[in-house]
């Protein structure tokens, strides 16, 4: 089981925090919160994705236990 | 002096609180062409007066407090004005930028500038209503909260003129009063929190200003500016950045971004990843606490968040109040973090010092250097502590010299997170490299904004790489310059991220913004020829920088790209040629051992800033020296000369 959190803007326009989900690839991660949310795959897909805090490609593994992270650019001061 | 320019009210005040003289300070519109307002304008009337002996809490010593041409005209996010001083924290030069309405009441008011010295012997506050300036006894508003000196203010003007009349204000708290070496100016629930202008302003023995007044603002092309700011408020409402992610989540939004890249200052620095950080993050604060966005005047940004705190709205915490009193000191009670935020707005203290100050002392006691009874993740006399520090009392009065002062004493100088005697912000530079000679480099020093903000593009709305120099001294330079002159014109730094067009922010994964990213560090010869021959930019850049064809409709000054960037590079280079007089090289461009020497990732090497190999190319690419001191032929290049002084 694989967590997957949102952050951002993404997250306050969705109220979705985090989901558990069966997924092998950040890919699959991404399918799974766009069905769980309503935000479509195309979205989620420019958000930059972290696997246990280290940035990672779409085609990148998931293991059971890993978290998911997906942002959106961000800057202030 | 009066001017043909629009923009300006063609009057800068010099007040002499020692003997209450009020005159006209000679400024003349060659001044305005090449130094526009703001923190540029305040270095050079610093620097034309003050010899290298002025001491910062001394009578000598000025105040000079200024708004810039775009103040009051509307032009986004334009509210602001600067207050610029020797500082008690650092020694040298300071400038300090606050939103609010101060700046357009001033100018409303009829002035561009105010240069506050001498030293009053009794409380003060002064009054500015149009041509009059009085000055009043402030003895019973001495020892007050900024909160209760304003609203006693306002019933002092209500009294006088019978209903409260509109106006800005500026005042210190308890900590300014008591020379607390991180005091804050407030205005409204706007700081001029860095740098310890509030000291300065406590040491003149000066509690408040009050400014009003119904002067028109000329505009030199009114209805052509109007149709260039339409367009401008509309691309910043629809950027992903000064449109989305700023109204939604304020600067709060940015510590899940440090958190997963790393650059989230743990522990006073020990780490870059906080584990309990989502209880403290951008996100929390909007579903939990924030109870509407606010914002400064004229700013369709409105990055502010408002908060309860016990049973009273006030404003919420900036990004680094969120980190250095969260992960910094290892609290994961966000509402701690907003109650200590206000408490430390009340009195009047810069957050980040204050925060950062604490960590300081926190780890000098878990290392046995200093026995404070100060704990990391310990938060009951957190609320105490403020107090004590505020007004000089326990350990509280060693705490209000600041991290620096107090490594000096104790020892732990490696891990005193300061550079040039100022806290650092809360982004840790080990994994933002660029952002890390930035903080070294920067005038006021240790300030992110003033070192350039490349963490903006390492990281947090682009992905260039965060542990490679290359190009980054170059890039540091550009970024510094441009934002020196936006500052100068009165203009919030947060329109300059819309720099980066849309597509390139929304699309972080897309082909092009890949191509941006990768291509940056080797961006540098392009960039230096730039920094060297600004002058080659002769046109506007439309859309995504209107700042300098604005100057030019609101001023009717010549105005280019490239000559607004060269005035940014002659402001930056100013404060530097300055800043040398008391003492600033290269040498005094550092960061705390822990960044440069400690890798952040055991065994990573390149988790540290590589510090002196790009001091050299940013050198370079200044035209300083190599001890870091501006060249003739450089201050002569930027048309830079300061007055003989005895």
């Amino acid at each position: 089981m694989v967590t997957i959190k949102l952050f951002g803007t993404l997250r306050l326009k969705t109220g979705c925090k985090a989901i558990e989900a069966e997924v092998s690839t950040v890919r699959e991660g991404l399918e799974a919160l766009a069905e769980a949310t309503g935000l479509s795959y195309k979205e989620l897909k420019q958000c930059i994705t972290c696997i246990n805090g280290v940035q990672a490609k779409l085609s990148a593994p998931l293991q059971d236990g890993d978290e998911l992270a997906l942002f959106s650019p961000s800057g202030g001061g | 002096m009066a001017t043909k320019y629009g923009g300006y009210m063609g009057k800068v005040m010099l007040i002499n609180l020692s003997n209450g003289r009020i005159r006209e300070y000679p400024w003349t519109d060659e001044d305005r062409r090449l130094y526009y307002g703001g923190k540029t304008m305040a270095a050079k009337i610093i620097g034309d007066n003050l010899c290298k002996n002025t001491k910062p809490l001394s009578e000598e010593n000025m105040l000079v407090i200024t708004t810039g041409p775009f103040t009051g005209t509307g032009a986004p996010s334009s509210s602001r004005f600067n207050i610029s001083t020797l500082s008690p924290q650092t020694g040298i030069l300071t400038s300090s930028n606050c939103g609010g309405n101060f700046g357009y009441y001033l100018k409303k008011a009829g002035y561009d500038a105010l240069i506050i010295h001498g030293k009053s012997e009794k409380p003060v506050w002064i009054e500015i209503h149009n041509e009059k300036i009085e000055f009043h006894d402030a003895s019973d508003l001495w020892g007050t909260l900024t909160g209760q000196a304003q609203e006693m203010l306002d019933e002092k003007l209500t009294k006088k003129n019978g209903k409260v009349p509109k106006n800005g204000k500026i005042v210190i708290g308890p900590a300014g009063e008591n020379l607390v070496r991180f005091a804050s100016v407030v205005s409204n629930e706007r700081l001029a929190g860095r740098g310890g202008v509030g000291s300065v302003m406590g040491f003149k023995n000066l509690k408040a200003v009050t400014v009003s007044g119904n002067k028109e603002i000329p505009i030199y092309k009114k209805n052509k500016f109007e149709d260039l700011n339409y367009n401008w408020i509309r691309y910043l409402r629809n950027h992903p950045l000064t449109g989305d992610q700023l109204p939604r989540l304020g600067t709060a939004g940015l510590v899940s971004t440090m958190q997963m890249r790393g650059q989230l200052s743990t522990k006073n620095y020990n780490y870059g990843q906080y584990e309990d950080y989502e209880k403290v993050n951008g996100e929390t604060l909007a579903e939990e606490f924030n109870i509407v966005n606010n914002g400064c005047l004229s700013c369709p940004i409105k990055c502010a968040r408002t908060v309860e705190v016990n049973g009273k709205a006030v404003k919420g915490p900036e990004l680094e109040t969120l980190g250095l009193l969260g992960g910094g000191i290892l609290n994961s009670d966000l509402g701690l973090i907003n109650k200590w935020n206000y408490e430390l707005d009340e009195l009047g203290m810069d957050t980040i010092s204050a925060a950062s100050t604490l960590a300081y002392a926190m780890e000098a006691n878990e290392q046995g250097l200093w026995d404070n009874g100060l704990e990391f993740g310990k938060t009951d006399n957190i609320s105490q502590i403020w107090d004590d520090v505020a007004h000089r009392r326990g350990i509280g009065d060693e705490l209000a010299n600041g991290s620096k002062w107090l490594s000096e004493k104790y020892g732990g100088k490696e891990f005193a997170i300061h550079s040039k005697g100022l806290e650092l912000a809360a982004y840790e530079p080990r994994r933002t490299v660029g952002l890390g000679l930035g903080y070294a480099v920067s005038n006021r020093g240790g300030c992110h904004l003033n070192g350039g903000y490349m963490v903006l593009v390492e990281g947090l709305s682009l992905n260039v790489d965060q542990q490679n120099p290359h190009g980054k001294p170059d890039f540091t330079v550009v970024f510094q310059d441009l934002m020196e002159a936006v500052s100068s014109c009165g203009q919030c730094l947060f329109t300059t991220y819309a720099f980066f067009p849309p597509p390139i922010i929304s699309n972080p994964n897309s082909w092009y913004t890949k191509a941006f990213c990768k291509a940056v560090p080797y961006t540098g010869p392009v960039l230096r020829l730039l920094n060297k021959f600004p002058e080659v930019a002769c046109f506007h850049l439309p859309v995504i920088f209107n700042q300098s064809k604005a100057l030019h409709l609101i001023t009717g000054m010549p105005v280019t790209f490239g000559s607004f960037f060269k005035a940014g590079k002659r402001g930056y280079t100013l404060e530097r040629h300055i800043n040398t007089h008391f003492g600033v090289d290269r040498n005094a461009d550092t960061l705390p051992k822990r960044l440069t020497d400690v890798p952040q990732i055991p065994g990573d090497d390149s988790t540290r800033v590589p510090l002196e190999k790009m001091k050299n190319v940013y050198y370079k690419a200044r035209g300083w020296d190599k001890n870091g001191i501006p060249t003739k032929k450089t201050l002569h290049r930027l048309n830079i000369k300061l007055k003989d002084k005895a």
